[in-house]
């Protein structure tokens, strides 16, 4: 392979691309689509707000009727009320309550005779500051019930999330992101650069090229060309979504395996189609499926839908960007994604790399 | 009836040393299908060789071979010396193709694409401009080829095919869909072309063309070279072999008579020569076209399309075909023109 034929047809594609309608498009939409969700769910909510489930019996009633009070307008307080604290804790793994408050018997006469007796709280060990701040509160809401200074200690206990979610753990301004960047990578692997490709066998001036450069030469400088938009396009929705992934490296890991992972494959779309109008009518249809399992990572799933999806690179490239977007794991398993993402790469190259020797190209 | 006596080829003799392009017992099979049957011949410097046959004859294929652009199932084939199998890098930087197809960066300039393929040849930057002088396209060099009229990319194209300076230029239907005046432009350089050592091997289905442009030209049917000689040569085999030759005069009074040129008995000719009133005499002779059908069998637009005998090096073989068929709608096998 020559690295000079293969700079100046990767600065052609390069060029000559941009200038197509299509390509644009393709580029413009998960990036339009990204900077619109990143407007329309901002980080900073005008009201902060917090569910909160109080546990107990009598007592338990009167902080559950007293908190609101004091919380006041400052926070958009949803207080529920349940006997039970396994069902409690249930609700605070499963994120359906920022906030459990364990009132035991008898808390409020143990606060008059000034015993400071112990008032539990649970919560997730990434739960929002505002559930905090209303834990922060209780002991001001017993002194008011009991007429006396601030007389219990609120003792803090986390509780282990139950399955991973990323919307929960990412808020949607950054999940949808995310979600732009895997969409955007799909559009640049299964569209961008195989229109190129498309067009070169349409026009049929992949012929003339081959006169002057070999097979490898070109499909090198495509796939290089996929690499170029998808990074710097990548890179242009991450600064306009304010994403700023807390493990950059893991991101760009997840973002360039998704890309390389789907360029293969694209480029081989390509031979199998030989023309851009096709191509871009037929994966207006086929790009849904396969871009499917990335906006599916965060729901709950069957196992044998789980286990299918996780074999797919779309999946394991959004979850190494999703943990790579935050500071701790929400689906770990990073080996196993890099495992995922390297086989479609390699099976991807490794089948157009055949296609082009059956044909002598 | 396909003319087998003028078809019969003299016995193969070997191509001179210093021949640009040399072919012999050339096969290419399709699957079943046989597309080039034993193609043999050979091309001097400063040639300009037809290859010429109906739709389907060959000549697409062989052109591809030639190019370096698909392999030969069997037999030889060399171009400035070099092999185009065991040496294809080597060949193809001593030859260039002017397309059939307007195969051109359509959204570059002309520059551009021409600069593209310059840088790639590793030809010295100023030989774009000159070659955009040279095929007079220089005025619309910073325009995008989308913009081009079909001459001008056609002149583009023949300035692309020259930026490696080839020793072996090959034309696939270089004139199609051109007006009079930029083919006429179009043959005035071929033929300076090859007045300067470059061999020229055209495939045309525009006799006239042949018959003005080449020395030598090849008849292909059905895969097979059927007739090989000068356009001279092989119009006056015919000519030879044809009954009752006529020569039609036009007279004084615009009356026209057909004369028999094969009868001393019929004097007319002479008479009417001596007496000053002839106007025009147009003889019979056969053209190239004549030859092609008596060769062939047939006319040159007996068959719709472009040569249907090679899927291309970028179309799927019979098995993936067969393997694709059911699997991707989209893809119609063999319908890529």
């Amino acid at each position: 392979m020559n690295a000079r034929r293969l700079w100046l047809i990767l600065r052609k594609d390069l060029v000559d691309a941009i200038r197509d309608g299509r390509v644009l498009v393709a580029l413009l939409i998960p990036i339009g689509l990204g900077l619109f969700y990143s407007l329309a769910f901002p980080d900073e909510e005008p009201r902060p707000s917090a569910k909160v489930v109080v546990v107990g019996a009598a007592d338990a009633g009167r902080v559950a009727e007293r908190l609101p009070e004091d919380v006041g307008r400052a926070i958009e307080l949803t207080v529920e009320r349940t006997a039970d604290e396994a069902a409690a804790r249930q609700r605070i793994a499963d994120d359906d309550v920022d906030l459990a408050i364990l009132v035991p018997d008898g808390l409020l006469r143990q606060a008059r005779e000034g015993r400071s007796p112990p008032l539990r709280v649970l919560a997730l060990s990434d739960a929002s500051p505002t559930a905090f701040a209303v834990a922060d509160l209780l002991p001001a809401t017993v002194g008011k019930l009991t007429d006396r200074p601030p007389a219990v200690e609120v003792q803090s206990a986390t509780v282990a999330r139950n399955t991973a979610n990323a919307v929960d753990a990412m808020g949607l301004r950054r999940y949808f992101a995310v979600a732009a960047v895997a969409m955007l990578l799909g559009m640049v692997g299964l569209l961008v650069t195989p229109i190129i490709l498309a067009e070169e066998l349409d026009k049929r001036t992949l012929e003339a090229l081959l006169l002057a450069a070999r097979g490898s030469e070109v499909l090198a400088a495509k796939a290089l060309v996929g690499v170029i938009y998808g990074s710097v396009a990548t890179a242009g929705t991450v600064l306009l979504t304010r994403l700023e992934p807390e493990r950059p490296l893991l991101f760009a890991l997840g973002a360039l395996g998704s890309g390389l992972s789907l360029i293969g494959f694209g480029l081989w779309l390509a031979y199998l189609f030989r023309s851009p109008d096709k191509l871009n009518t037929w994966m207006g249809l086929l790009l849904f499926p396969i871009l499917l399992p990335a906006f599916l990572v965060s729901t709950d799933l069957s196992p044998v839908v789980d286990g299918i999806f996780q074999a797919l690179p779309m999946t394991q490239g959004m979850r190494l960007m999703v943990d790579g977007s935050q500071g701790s794991d929400v689906f770990g398993s990073h080996l196993l994604a890099v495992g995922v993402l390297l086989v479609w790469t390699v099976a991807g190259f490794a089948f157009l790399a055949r296609m082009l020797q059956r044909r002598g190209i | 009836m396909p003319d087998q006596t003028l078809a019969a080829q003299d016995p193969p003799v070997p191509p001179p040393p210093d021949a640009a392009v040399v072919v012999e017992d050339l096969v290419k099979r399709f699957g079943d299908v046989e597309a080039v049957r034993g193609i043999s011949f050979a091309a001097a410097p400063g040639e300009v060789f037809g290859l010429l046959g109906h739709n389907g004859a060959g000549k697409t294929t062989t052109i591809r071979i030639l190019t370096g652009r698909s392999r030969p199932t069997s037999g030889t084939a060399s171009v400035g010396g070099h092999d185009l199998v065991a040496d294809r890098e080597a060949a193809r930087a001593e030859l260039n193709l002017v397309f059939e197809d307007q195969n051109l960066y359509l959204r570059l300039t002309g520059r551009e694409n021409l600069a593209l393929f310059a840088q790639l040849y590793g030809a010295p930057p100023e030989r774009v401009d000159a070659l955009l002088r040279r095929v007079g396209i220089e005025h619309a060099a910073g325009r995008k080829v989308k913009t081009y009229s079909t001459g001008m990319k056609q002149r583009l194209l023949l300035a692309r095919a020259l930026v490696n300076e080839p020793r072996v230029l090959f034309l696939d239907e270089p004139t199609r869909g051109l007006d009079p005046l930029s083919a006429r432009t179009l043959r005035e350089i071929v033929r300076d072309l090859a007045a300067a050592g470059t061999a020229v091997v055209i495939t045309t289905h525009d006799m006239t063309e042949a018959d003005e442009l080449c020395d030598r030209v090849a008849f292909l049917a059905e895969g097979r070279v059927v007739a090989l000689d000068t356009p001279r040569e092989l119009k006056l085999s015919l000519a030879a072999r044809r009954a009752g030759r006529h020569a039609r005069v036009t007279l004084d009074d615009r009356s026209e008579h057909e004369v028999p040129l094969d009868d001393p008995a019929d004097r007319r000719l002479t008479e009417w020569q001596a007496a000053g009133r002839v106007l025009a005499v147009h003889s019979d002779e056969p053209t190239l076209a004549d030859v092609f059908v008596a060769l062939a069998g047939r006319g040159l637009d007996d068959e719709d399309g472009d040569d249907g005998d090679d899927p291309g090096p970028d179309a799927p073989s019979d098995g993936a075909r067969k393997w694709w068929h059911w699997l991707v709608w989209p893809y119609r096998p063999g319908g890529r023109r």
